[in-house]
C-alpha cells in the first residue's frame, strides 16, 4: 500500500513536471513558428472604432525570437520613415525629419503603439514570453476550429512585464501557431483579447495572417493586423539591427 | 539672387520630371528611378490670434500658408541626395506692424550660404521660399560622409539642448517641426551597434569664421552617453550628455562648458536635466530644468526676439523650469498643458495644446500661449496668442 502511494506520488510529480516542461517547450516552439531564427514581415494595421478607422503600413525584421527587432513605418505620409529598434533589453526610436534618436523608457512600453490597441510591448516584445514568465499547461481547447493547448503564463516577480497574467492558445497540429491570447492586468481583470485567424502559407509556413486585438468591454473597438508578406530563417546579420541601419533602412 | 533662382528652377524641374516621368518611354529605367526617388511633404494653414498684455480689444491676426517639400534620391547603395524646403506666405498683422519683418521672416543668417528668397513682399504680406536641407551623403561600411545643409542633432533632452552646438532651436518655434539645419561637413564612424564617433566642420555666416567639433556616443549599463568638444562661434566647448532610465522613468541630461576665445566674457556652463514618466492610462508627465551659470539672477527686461539663439542663450535666466502633462484623450486626440518659469524675475509662460486627427493624413493643432510677469520681466510683454493649424501630409 505504502509502496503504491509512493509510486502514485512519484508518477504524479513526474507528470506535473513533464507538463510544466511541455508548456515552456510549447511556448518556445510557438515563438520559433512566429519568428524563426530570423523573420521579415510586411503588414497593414487598421485601428477600428465605431465612427472611424486609421490605416498604417509597416515592415519589420527580427533575429532570435526576441533579441533583435526593427520596425519601419511606410505609411501614412506623416509617419513614413519612423523606425524603432530593439536590441536585447534596450529600445530606441528614430524620427527622420529632425534626425533624432530617442531612447524608449520602460514606462513607455505599456503605451499604445501608434494609437492602436497593441502596446509597444506587444509589438516590440519588450518582455520575453519564454524567459520572463513561468508556464503552466491548463489543457486543450478548440479555437476557431483549431485544437489548441491552453497555457497560462505568470510573470516572474522581478520581470519588467506589462501584464499580471497571460493565457495563450497554441495549435496542437504540430505547427505551434498562436491562435488566441488573453491579457490580464495585475488585478486579474481581462484587458484585451488577441484572435488570430486566416491561416495561409506565407514565406513557406502556414501561419495566421490576420490578428485582431480587441479591448475588453469596449464594443466596436479593435485593431486588425494583416500580414501581406513574410520570410523566415533568411540570413540576416546582427549588424542589421544597429542605430546606423535604423536610420537608413527602407 | 541669380543663385537662388537657379536653385529653385532645379527644385521645380525635379518635381516636374517626377510628375511627367510616368509617360516616359524607358519604362524600366523610370520605374527604377521612381523606386529610388522619394518625394513627400505637407500643406499647412495656421492662424495666429494675438492680444496684448492688457487685453485691449485690438486683435492681431496672422495667416500663414505653408507648403513643405522633401526630396530624396537613393543613387545606388552608397549615395543619397536630400533636398527639402518650404514655401510660406504670411499675411496679416506681423508683416504690417513688426519693423523689418520682410527681412526677418525667411532669415538664414545662421547659415553660411543664403538659400532663402522673398518672391513677393507687400505692406502686409511676405511670400518666401527657403531650403533647409540640401546634402549629398556617402555611406560605406561603418563610415558616413555627409556634405551640405543638414541637421546636426546632438541634443538628447526634449526642450533645451546645450549639446546642440550647430543648429539650436527654440521651444516657441513649434510650427517649425523639422527644425533648422547647418551648412556642414559631417564625418561619422559607427564603431558599434549603439556607438559612434563623428566630426563636424561648419563655416559660419558668410564664411566669417569656422566651427569644428567632435562627438563620441557610447552605450553602457543600458545608458546612452555622449561627450563632445570643439571650437564653435569663437568659443571652446566641452560637453556631455546621457539618456537612460530610473525605475520606469526616462532620465536625460546634457551640459556644455564654454570658454570664450575673446576678452570681456567669463567662461560659463549651461546644463539641463529631464525626467519623464508615462502612466498606464497614457498620462505623460515631464519636468525639465536648465541652468545657465551666466544667467541673470535679477530683472533684465523683456526678451529680445532678434537675439541669436545659441546653446548659451537657451535660457537668459539663471534657472528656467519646464513642466508638462500630456494625455491621450482618444486614439485621435491628445491634449496637454505646459509651462516655463524663469527664476530671475519669476515671469512665466503657460501653454495648452490639442491635436486631433481627421483622417490618416489630415490633422488639427490648437496651441494657446500665455505669458505673464511684471512689465520689465522676460515674458511680461508677451501677451497671449491662440494658434490653430490644419495640416495635410502627402
Amino acid at each position: 500500500m505504502k509502496k503504491s502511494i509512493t509510486t502514485i506520488l512519484i508518477t504524479l510529480f513526474s507528470i506535473s513536471s513533464l507538463l510544466a516542461q511541455d508548456a515552456k517547450e510549447i511556448i518556445e516552439k510557438m515563438m520559433d513558428q512566429q519568428r524563426g531564427q530570423s523573420s521579415y514581415t510586411k503588414m497593414t494595421m487598421k485601428v477600428v472604432r465605431p465612427t472611424w478607422t486609421r490605416t498604417m503600413e509597416m515592415k519589420s525584421w527580427s533575429k532570435g525570437t526576441d533579441k533583435y527587432f526593427l520596425v519601419l513605418i511606410t505609411s501614412p505620409a506623416k509617419d513614413k520613415g519612423s523606425a524603432s529598434l530593439k536590441r536585447q533589453k534596450e529600445m530606441w526610436s528614430w524620427t527622420p525629419s529632425i534626425e533624432r534618436t530617442i531612447k524608449i523608457s520602460p514606462s513607455m512600453m505599456s503605451q499604445a503603439w501608434m494609437g492602436s490597441d497593441f502596446t509597444n510591448d506587444d509589438l516590440m516584445r519588450g518582455s520575453s514570453v519564454v524567459e520572463d514568465y513561468s508556464h503552466k499547461l491548463l489543457g486543450k481547447e478548440t479555437v476557431n476550429e483549431v485544437e489548441c493547448y491552453k497555457i497560462e503564463l505568470i510573470p516572474h516577480e522581478d520581470a519588467a512585464v506589462v501584464w499580471g497574467k497571460v493565457i495563450t492558445w497554441v495549435s496542437t497540429d504540430g505547427l505551434y501557431n498562436q491562435m488566441k491570447v488573453e491579457n490580464y492586468d495585475e488585478d486579474m481583470y481581462l484587458v484585451n483579447t488577441l484572435n488570430n485567424s486566416e491561416l495561409k502559407e506565407l514565406g513557406g509556413r502556414t501561419i495566421p495572417t490576420r490578428m485582431e486585438m480587441i479591448p475588453a468591454e469596449e464594443e466596436g473597438k479593435k485593431t486588425v493586423m494583416i500580414y501581406h508578406d513574410a520570410k523566415f530563417n533568411q540570413k540576416i546579420s546582427e549588424s542589421f539591427f544597429t542605430q546606423q541601419n535604423m536610420k537608413k533602412v527602407r | 539672387m541669380i543663385k537662388n533662382t537657379t536653385l529653385f528652377s532645379v527644385l521645380f524641374s525635379l518635381l516636374l520630371f517626377y510628375s511627367l516621368s510616368t509617360t516616359a518611354q524607358e519604362e524600366e529605367k523610370v520605374s527604377k528611378f521612381k523606386e529610388n526617388f522619394v518625394a513627400d511633404g505637407y500643406i499647412k494653414y495656421m492662424q495666429t490670434i494675438a492680444v496684448q498684455k492688457d487685453y485691449s480689444d485690438e486683435w492681431f491676426i496672422d495667416n500663414l500658408f505653408h507648403n513643405r517639400l522633401n526630396f530624396k534620391y537613393y543613387a545606388g547603395d552608397k549615395w543619397t541626395f536630400g533636398l527639402s524646403g518650404r514655401n510660406r506666405m504670411i499675411y496679416g498683422a506681423s508683416p504690417k506692424l513688426v519693423p523689418d519683418y520682410q527681412n526677418q521672416f525667411g532669415n538664414q543668417d545662421q547659415y553660411a550660404v543664403n538659400m532663402s528668397y522673398n518672391w513677393l513682399t507687400g505692406e502686409s504680406f511676405v511670400l518666401n521660399s527657403e531650403i533647409d536641407r540640401a546634402y549629398a551623403d556617402y555611406s560605406t561600411g561603418d563610415w558616413q560622409f555627409r556634405i551640405g545643409r543638414q541637421r546636426i542633432n546632438w541634443g538628447v533632452s526634449m526642450i533645451w539642448n546645450p549639446n546642440d552646438l550647430f543648429n539650436t532651436y527654440s521651444f516657441f518655434d513649434f510650427d517649425y517641426e523639422e527644425r533648422p539645419g547647418a551648412d556642414a561637413i559631417l564625418i561619422r564612424n559607427y564603431i558599434g551597434a549603439t556607438s559612434s564617433i563623428e566630426v563636424v566642420f561648419s563655416p559660419s555666416n558668410q564664411f566669417d569664421y569656422y566651427n569644428i567639433a567632435g562627438l563620441y556616443k557610447f552605450n553602457v549599463w543600458q545608458y546612452d552617453f555622449q561627450v563632445l568638444g570643439g571650437y564653435v562661434r569663437e568659443n571652446y566647448h566641452a560637453g556631455a550628455g546621457w539618456e537612460g532610465q530610473i525605475g520606469g522613468a526616462g532620465f536625460k541630461g546634457e551640459a556644455t562648458y564654454f570658454i570664450p576665445d575673446y576678452a570681456g566674457e567669463d567662461a560659463s556652463v549651461v546644463a539641463d536635466i529631464s525626467l519623464d514618466y508615462t502612466f498606464k492610462n497614457s498620462l505623460y508627465l515631464h519636468t525639465e530644468t536648465i541652468y545657465n551659470s551666466n544667467g541673470a539672477t535679477s530683472k533684465i527686461g523683456a526678451f529680445d526676439p532678434s537675439l541669436e539663439l545659441t546653446p548659451k542663450t537657451l535660457s537668459l535666466s539663471r534657472f528656467a523650469f519646464f513642466n508638462e502633462a500630456q494625455y491621450q484623450l482618444t486614439p485621435l486626440t491628445r491634449i496637454g498643458v505646459n509651462s516655463i518659469i524663469n527664476s530671475n524675475d519669476l515671469s512665466y509662460y503657460v501653454g495648452g495644446n490639442l491635436t486631433t486627427s481627421f483622417s490618416d493624413n489630415f490633422e488639427l493643432l490648437v496651441f494657446g500661449m500665455f505669458f505673464f510677469g511684471d512689465d520689465d520681466s522676460l515674458y511680461g510683454q508677451g501677451g497671449s496668442q491662440i494658434n490653430w493649424r490644419l495640416k495635410y501630409s502627402f
